[in-house]
């Protein structure tokens, strides 16, 4: 088993060197009126990671990768199992959930991200950035504990000719509705609390956090109609308060924008409407290929959203779409792990299957006097 | 600082205490290709302030406050003679020179920095201990680059009194010098910090840096208008010019200002002279007046809090002048030559602004032929 993942990683190092840093993501996290919680998150990139589900059991044997390209670092053996989406098909997860209710992905930190020092002597509990989320979910139940155990492993970069360009913060969810966010700035760790429960990417999340101050204005109440002149004016229609809410891609505004939305809505009840909300808000990140270019490199790079998922932290679903196939699908996280012989995955990729409704159709009868509602 | 200076800002700092936080200012200083370098400078206030002007000359005496309860017994307060003569510009509710300038070119400009400002701790183990109301008489009569107080301000100690339990002055410095060179001075969580002033402008919170990063969200702004963009077949085409500056933000909110400024300043046409300068940085600083009425800081003993710039400064670093006008004179400004004052060597004021500064309209309807 061990020398299959060391094998993986290795792999797997090699093809996230690959990646350009402009992509993107977006993370949030719902709480219903009766305590259950949700988290949802899109995977943006112009690089296509080609993602897969990777359903790992516990008491998988994992080591990790150290700067300088060995499998040497921190030898752990997964205590919980998790189900979550890799990169390039490796149980390596990116994001995910475990059979505990914990919720962990890491998102893009172009800029910013600055691991450890690589010590060898340290080696030992040395992991690489790209297997922190893999870590925590293989360890911990709550946010409480990683917060605390964090600060006991050293985060280096993997290798530098390989993954030495994947810049990475991360978001860690427990079905308690307590949230953290990991920053490695200038080889320093900073664990912030999150009581907003959203994440994006650069710049780092304290910023992000004095930059919500720019939009005490927006008001999810539409303005009264007022009066200049003697004209009465009114705004145009619904959501004249929300007139501001930045629209675009980048991640100040992507923050800005979801905090609006998740913190406006209005409470729901239940899983049924706690997995609606979540999808809904997170649906409003779904960038068309074209609209998000970067031009740095000779050929321009698109941007688009890979894939989404929302994990349900009571209920234990894993429900993801992807780009081209928009049908959310679930993994049922407790009866995935229990079948596994061993790591599963589970391909993302599969047609779309509209619902196909046409013979639902019922006769009417001759068309009524009045035709429209009482 | 005279004895009718320390007794108007003793009776004043009473008042700070009372007064929100709310206090604007917007800072940017502009260079020529003669070398002249010029600061444009405003403070807006949404309470009703009197302004002093104050000339020091060189050769004055001055010893720093502390506090006599944390320092060491054998404590010596820091003591300095001036080497600089100076002038300088008061708020009459904040202790200090807010704004200032000295025969060698050294700026000074204190704007708010509410919500963030901290100032240090004092210990026993201190030595060198500047009250915040000091801090401006120091490096005026001290230093002549930025350079020096680059070097010399982290030897020293920077407190303020608690005047109320609303807590304490919240000032942060753009110090700039005659060669262009400029930092901002922040004390965030009691310690210093020193930024590069890269962008040659300053507005209010959050901390420099803050803003430093913001400005990479509006890298899309360009002066360059985007003339059409064609589509299947469909064009559009730009309404009107100044569309490539479309999402400049308009509103008066510090972090607004900030990238509003600092992106005109970015983008200005380079100019050759000092009198171009003037212009310059006046536009610039025009860019941010409020008239009274659309920012409305809320009530204070029953009267709404209208902020204005009360009070707008051009300053030549190369030739030692002060160009001035408040709110109600706005159209045009007053020169005040600030060589003719320090050749006469000696302490004047503080006086205050309101007291002369009255500006007739020059009356050019006959010169029409």
């Amino acid at each position: 088993m061990k020398n299959t993942i060391r094998i993986l990683c290795g792999v797997m190092a090699v093809c996230l060197g690959l990646m350009p840093c402009a992509s993107a993501c977006t993370s949030l996290r719902v709480k219903t009126a009766d305590g259950l919680v949700f988290y949802a998150r899109t995977m943006e990139g112009g690089e296509l990671f080609h993602s897969s589900v990777s359903v790992i059991p516990k008491g998988t044997e994992y080591q990790g990768t150290l700067t300088d390209g060995t499998q040497a670092g921190l030898a752990w053996t997964t205590k919980y199992g998790m189900v979550g989406m890799n990169t390039y098909g490796l149980p390596v997860i990116s994001d995910g959930m475990n059979d505990a209710g914990l919720a962990a992905g890491n998102l893009m930190f172009p800029g910013y991200a600055g691991y450890q020092t690589f010590d060898l002597a340290k080696a030992s509990s040395t992991i690489a950035q790209y297997e922190v989320i893999t870590w925590i979910l293989s360890n911990f139940a709550t946010v409480g504990e990683v917060k605390e155990a964090i600060k006991n492993i050293r985060v280096s970069k993997g290798p530098e000719a390989l993954v030495g360009k994947l810049p990475l913060h991360y978001t860690v969810h427990d079905s308690k509705g307590d949230s953290i966010v990991i920053e490695y700035v200038n080889g320093e760790l900073k664990v912030y609390d999150n009581p907003l429960g959203v994440m994006t990417n650069s710049p780092p999340f304290d910023w992000h956090l004095t930059n919500l101050r720019n939009y005490a204005n927006l008001s999810a109440a539409n303005p009264k109609p007022f009066t200049v002149e003697g004209l009465k004016q009114s705004g145009f229609g619904q959501g004249s308060g929300m007139l501001g809410l930045p629209g675009d891609y980048t991640p100040p505004s992507r923050f800005v924008r979801m905090v609006a939305l998740v913190h406006s809505s209005l409470p729901v009840t239940g899983a049924e409407e706690g997995l609606n909300l979540a999808m809904t808000i997170i649906n409003n990140i779904d960038i068309p290929i074209g609209s998000v270019r970067d031009m740095s490199g000779k050929e321009p790079v698109y941007d688009q959203t890979q894939w989404a998922v929302v994990a349900d932290l009571a209920g234990k679903r894993f429900y993801f779409h992807t780009y081209a196939n928009k049908d959310w699908r679930m993994i049922d996280v407790t009866k995935a792990l229990a079948n596994a012989k061993g790591i599963m995955t589970i391909s993302a990729e599969m047609p779309v299957g509209y619902h196909d409704v046409t013979a639902n159709a019922k006769e009417f009868g001759p068309l009524p006097e009045k035709y429209y509602p009482a | 600082m005279n004895h009718l200076m320390r007794l108007i800002c003793g009776i004043m700092v009473l008042f700070v205490g009372f007064m929100p936080c709310s206090s604007a200012c917007t800072f940017v200083d502009v260079e020529a290709k003669d070398g002249s370098v010029v600061i444009g400078r405003s403070i807006e206030w949404g309470f009703p302030m009197e302004y002093t002007f104050v000339v020091v000359p060189k050769g004055q005496s001055f010893s720093a406050s502390f506090p006599k309860e944390k320092v060491a017994k054998d404590f010596k307060p820091l003591t300095w003679v001036s080497q600089y003569a100076y002038a300088g510009v008061g708020v009459t509710v904040q202790q200090g020179l807010d704004s200032a300038q000295n025969e060698a070119g050294l700026n000074i400009e204190g704007l708010n920095l509410p919500g963030f400002t901290e100032f240090q701790t004092v210990t026993p183990e201190d030595k060198s201990v500047l009250a915040l109301s000091d801090l401006g008489d120091w490096i005026m009569g001290n230093f002549a680059t930025v350079q020096e107080v680059r070097e010399a301000l982290p030897k020293c100690t920077v407190w303020t009194p608690e005047v109320s339990a609303q807590g304490s002055a919240t000032i942060h410095l753009a110090i700039t010098d005659r060669t262009g060179a400029g930092i901002v001075v922040e004390y965030v969580k009691g310690k210093l910090n020193i930024h590069d002033n890269v962008t040659h402008t300053m507005t209010n919170s959050p901390p420099y840096d803050w803003h430093l990063t913001n400005l990479r969200n509006y890298m899309t702004l360009n002066p360059k208008d985007m003339i059409s963009s064609e589509r299947d077949g469909y064009t559009l085409k730009e309404l009107s010019t100044g569309d490539g500056m479309t999402g400049l933000p308009g509103d008066f909110k510090s972090a607004s200002r900030f990238v509003k400024v600092s992106l005109l300043r970015f983008f200005a046409a380079p100019v050759d002279t000092a009198e171009e300068a003037y212009s310059l940085a006046g536009h610039i600083i025009n860019t941010v007046d409020i008239p009274k009425g659309s920012v409305n800081s809320g009530d204070y003993e029953g009267q709404s809090m209208l902020e204005t710039a009360q009070i707008t400064l051009i300053k030549d670093l190369k030739s030692n002048k002060i160009f001035v006008s408040d709110y109600a004179h706005r159209l045009n400004y007053l020169l005040i030559d600030l060589n003719k004052l320090f050749a006469q060597n000696k302490k004047i004021g503080p006086v205050l602004f309101s007291s002369f500064i009255s500006q007739p309209h020059v009356d050019i309807t006959d010169s029409i032929k």
